[in-house]
């Protein structure tokens, strides 16, 4: 990121509602942990709370040289002030709205200090982090501060983050914007026979990074392995030939000054779908069109789960075959039709038993995987945001590519 | 393990057979035996990004490219992960968190499919009576908090014992079919870096510079990892940008530029570094740091022989910063990020970063058939700092260096 993307008001707002949850929840203090390193998966919350983002790569704990690095923490008393500590000296002094900032190779150890240091060696301790967090920083940070109680709140930063301030709607705005642009090349590549997966990805990979985007991944698969998620293993995509007449689908993703975009989109190589490959094309676009009609305030995460899958059991289609035998891969391995997201993919989740109310000002991914036996799989996804009387479609490239 | 045509799919590599990966498991669980042990639990993370998926690959050719979601009980819990159980007699069970594994390259003796990943292992763990016993566990570095807690609850009568250095020793040293790989994948570090310096020009953004070598790699098959890198005023630092790890910063004349450039290439890493001046003949002072990475690097490969301790090689290295007059300046006062970052001379590498590391004091031996990164930072106050990095085999008689790249960009 080129600056700070919001106020200090607005991390100091942060900071006020992290303290009166943790107060809530009779705790002394917040410890908030997250993992950088290149990957975008698990920076969100110290993202979120000190804008801090480490760029060092994780290497593996040498104790006596360093100790939980590509890692962050933010130490965050009920009252007062966050200190912030990283495992890097040329942290950005020009981003980071935290006044309080402690370098050190040893980033348990360093925290384990801050705490002593305010107060809280021996306090209780929401401790946020327990998705990034690894095992081995984890041992030393109980050796280093033996007497603090650690209660698990993983979900505490992340139930603050659902809420997005206007200023960070702005930023999903900026981040889908950039998504659309990323999608477009994407698919313009993909549609064309004769390209290769790689090609494709290639295309849209250099549109995001001169656009500033951290690429996250993008899941791809086509022709005969349409219903895989992503055929490809590192990297998500192969380099495959299109032809035409293939099934093609992406589900690409990735972060502009921190803040997500998560969209899919499908077609068939050439744009001349068969009537078989077309009914299942209309079948997931449909489902995810069903599901971003009935986001209104108020109505329960389940709800937008149930208006995307009856659409896909109407047709037949929910991703296993009558004989049971699997079709759609993401039938089984994701078992949910989208997701809260912002900084990070998030609660609440679309599955049958959510039933939180969904709020203005809540960002959503909705999608659908399905497929045909014997036809192949698409997968469609629409980023929205929750408004005051429905929904504001932030995915605005076409849907239908034939 | 064979393709059906000459496109890549990641990690489909023939080369190295299935009865590798077998002979592998198979010395996993003699070691796992000779410590006592009555199995061995590896854990293993993918979802989409390079870091932390090597030990579960090097046992079953297994990785999950599900992005790593936060766990919501009871639907899924370790996603983007994988676990491999193997038994004492080299019995290899992987549980996956995908459905869609690859029935083509996965190596193992059963899958099994969880959606959370725990629940699966303490099932197969039930189911081999191995609930009670002492279970080796291979996953400080690659196993979440959240995970580690699941797990303990779920299987509190095993009693799990630390055991990621044997699968760290055994993959330091590099079969033939490996070193083939690693050759190749090197290979596409020279068309990735060559590309980004090319792109290297005034006008041009860190980020142009990033999308060409982004493009190089991938239309060649490779997992882009990261690119950390910085320019001009901001030189001082191993990477300005945040999140990504470049700015949008134009290039100007005279900027002194240095990117790090890692990803993987059917698995297996290429990892190295190089700086340049943009647009113009270094000055003076800029050729002093650029040449003083690179004189740190050769120094630290000037020592390394089969025997040679990583110890005596971060003297080496550290020996010439000393005489030359290379300082990494304080935290208040940055000269070279990466020199207070990272104080070491490089790495093993492989399918991740590994030990050995060339840091002071360690005691173990170089070997051949080591496949290692040897890099250094310098910086001089007022200039900026450079960076360097090679990629080099360990041979029975010595060293070989991979990258074919030039070493002085700014000569062409």
């Amino acid at each position: 990121m080129a600056e700070a993307p919001f106020p200090h008001s607005e991390y100091e707002e942060r900071w006020r509602r992290a303290q009166a949850a943790a107060i809530e929840r009779e705790l002394d203090g917040l410890l908030v942990w997250s993992k950088g390193g290149g990957p975008v998966d698990t920076c969100a919350d110290v993202l979120y709370l000190a804008n801090h983002v480490s760029p060092f790569p994780l290497i593996a704990d040498i104790p006596g040289h360093w100790i939980g690095r590509a890692h962050a923490a933010v130490v965050l008393p009920s009252e007062g002030e966050p200190t912030l500590v990283v495992d890097l000296p040329d942290w950005r002094r020009d981003l980071v709205p935290v006044e309080d900032v402690r370098f050190s190779l040893d980033v348990p150890g360093e925290v384990a200090a801050v705490l002593a240091e305010r107060g809280l060696a021996d306090g209780r301790l929401g401790l946020v982090g327990g998705n990034a967090m690894l095992v081995s920083p984890y041992r030393h940070l109980l050796s280093s501060a033996p007497a603090a109680e650690l209660v698990e709140a993983d979900d505490l930063v992340e139930a603050l983050r659902a809420d997005k301030s206007p200023r960070e709607l702005d930023l999903l705005r900026a981040a889908a914007d950039a998504g659309n642009a990323v999608v477009t090349a994407m698919m313009e590549t993909a549609l064309k026979p004769g390209s290769t997966e790689a090609e494709a990805i290639a295309a849209g990979y250099a549109v995001a990074v001169a656009r500033g985007v951290a690429t996250y991944d993008a899941a791809v698969a086509s022709g005969p392995n349409s219903d895989f998620y992503s055929y490809g293993r590192l990297p998500s995509w192969t380099t495959r030939t299109l032809e035409q007449g293939d099934f093609f689908h992406v589900d690409t993703y990735g972060a502009l000054d921190g803040y997500l975009y998560d969209f899919a989109r499908c077609c068939v190589v050439g744009g001349r779908p068969s009537a078989d490959q077309r009914e299942v094309l209309e079948a997931v676009i449909d489902a995810v069109h069903a599901g971003t009609a009935r986001i209104r305030p108020g109505v329960r995460a389940r709800e937008l789960y149930e208006a995307v899958h009856g659409v896909l059991v109407r047709r037949g289609m929910t991703g296993t075959a009558e004989n049971g035998e699997l079709v759609s891969a993401l039938d089984v391995s994701f078992p949910a039709h989208g997701h809260s997201f912002g900084l990070g993919w998030e609660r609440p989740w679309l599955v049958p038993d959510e039933d939180t109310e969904v709020r203005a000002g809540m960002c959503f991914g909705i999608e659908a995987m399905a497929g045909r036996a014997g036809v192949g799989s698409a997968k469609f996804e629409q980023d929205v945001i929750v408004t005051a009387d429905g929904a504001e479609l932030l995915t605005t490239i076409p849907t239908h590519y034939w | 393990m064979t393709r059906a045509d000459s496109h890549s799919t990641g990690l489909d590599r023939a080369e190295i057979s299935p009865a590798e990966y077998r002979g592998r498991a198979r010395r996993l669980a003699d070691e796992a035996t000779a410590r006592g042990l009555e199995a061995v639990l590896v854990w293993s993370k993918g979802g989409g990004t390079v870091d932390r998926y090597a030990d579960v690959l090097y046992l079953t050719n297994h990785y999950t490219q599900f992005p790593h979601i936060p766990d919501l009980p009871p639907h899924w819990a370790g996603r983007a992960h994988a676990a491999c159980i193997v038994t004492r007699e080299g019995e290899t069970i992987l549980v996956s968190d995908i459905a869609d594994w690859r029935r083509d390259l996965v190596v193992a003796d059963r899958v099994v499919v969880d959606l959370d990943l725990t629940r699966g292992v303490a099932a197969v763990l039930g189911e081999l009576a191995l609930d009670r016993t002492r279970v080796g566990l291979a996953a400080a570095e690659t196993m979440v908090l959240g995970t580690w807690r699941l797990l303990r609850s779920r299987l509190p009568g095993v009693e799990w014992v630390p055991v990621d250095d044997v699968l760290e020793r055994m993959r330091a040293i590099k079969s033939d079919a490996e070193i083939g790989v690693i050759r190749e994948a090197v290979k596409v570090g020279d068309a990735i870096m060559g590309a980004m310096l090319e792109a290297c020009v005034p006008g041009a953004t860190e980020a142009d510079v990033a999308a060409a070598g982004y493009h190089a790699g991938i239309v060649r098959g490779c997992a882009p990892y990261d690119l950390p890198g910085a320019s001009g005023p901001n030189a001082n630092a191993f990477s300005h940008g945040s999140l990504p790890s470049w700015s949008r910063r134009t290039l100007e004349p005279g900027d002194l530029y240095h990117s790090d450039m890692y990803g993987a290439y059917h698995g297996y890493y290429y990892d190295y570094t190089r700086s340049t001046v943009v647009g113009a003949e270094p000055t003076d002072d800029q050729l002093r740091v650029l040449e003083g990475a690179i004189g740190a690097v050769e120094a630290v490969i000037d020592a390394l022989e089969p025997g040679v301790t990583f110890g005596d090689a971060y003297e080496r290295g550290a020996a010439y910063l000393r005489d030359n007059g290379f300082d990494a300046g304080t935290p208040d006062d940055v000269v070279s990020g990466l020199g207070q970052a990272f104080p070491s001379f490089g790495h093993s590498l492989g399918l991740a970063w590994e030990s050995p590391w060339i840091v002071p004091g360690n005691p173990a031996s170089v070997a051949p058939n080591m496949y290692l990164a040897v890099e250094a930072a310098v910086g001089l106050p007022g200039v900026g700092a450079a960076g360097f990095e090679q990629d080099v085999l360990i041979t029975a008689g010595g060293v070989e260096v991979l990258p074919a790249l030039t070493a002085r960009w700014w000569e062409r």
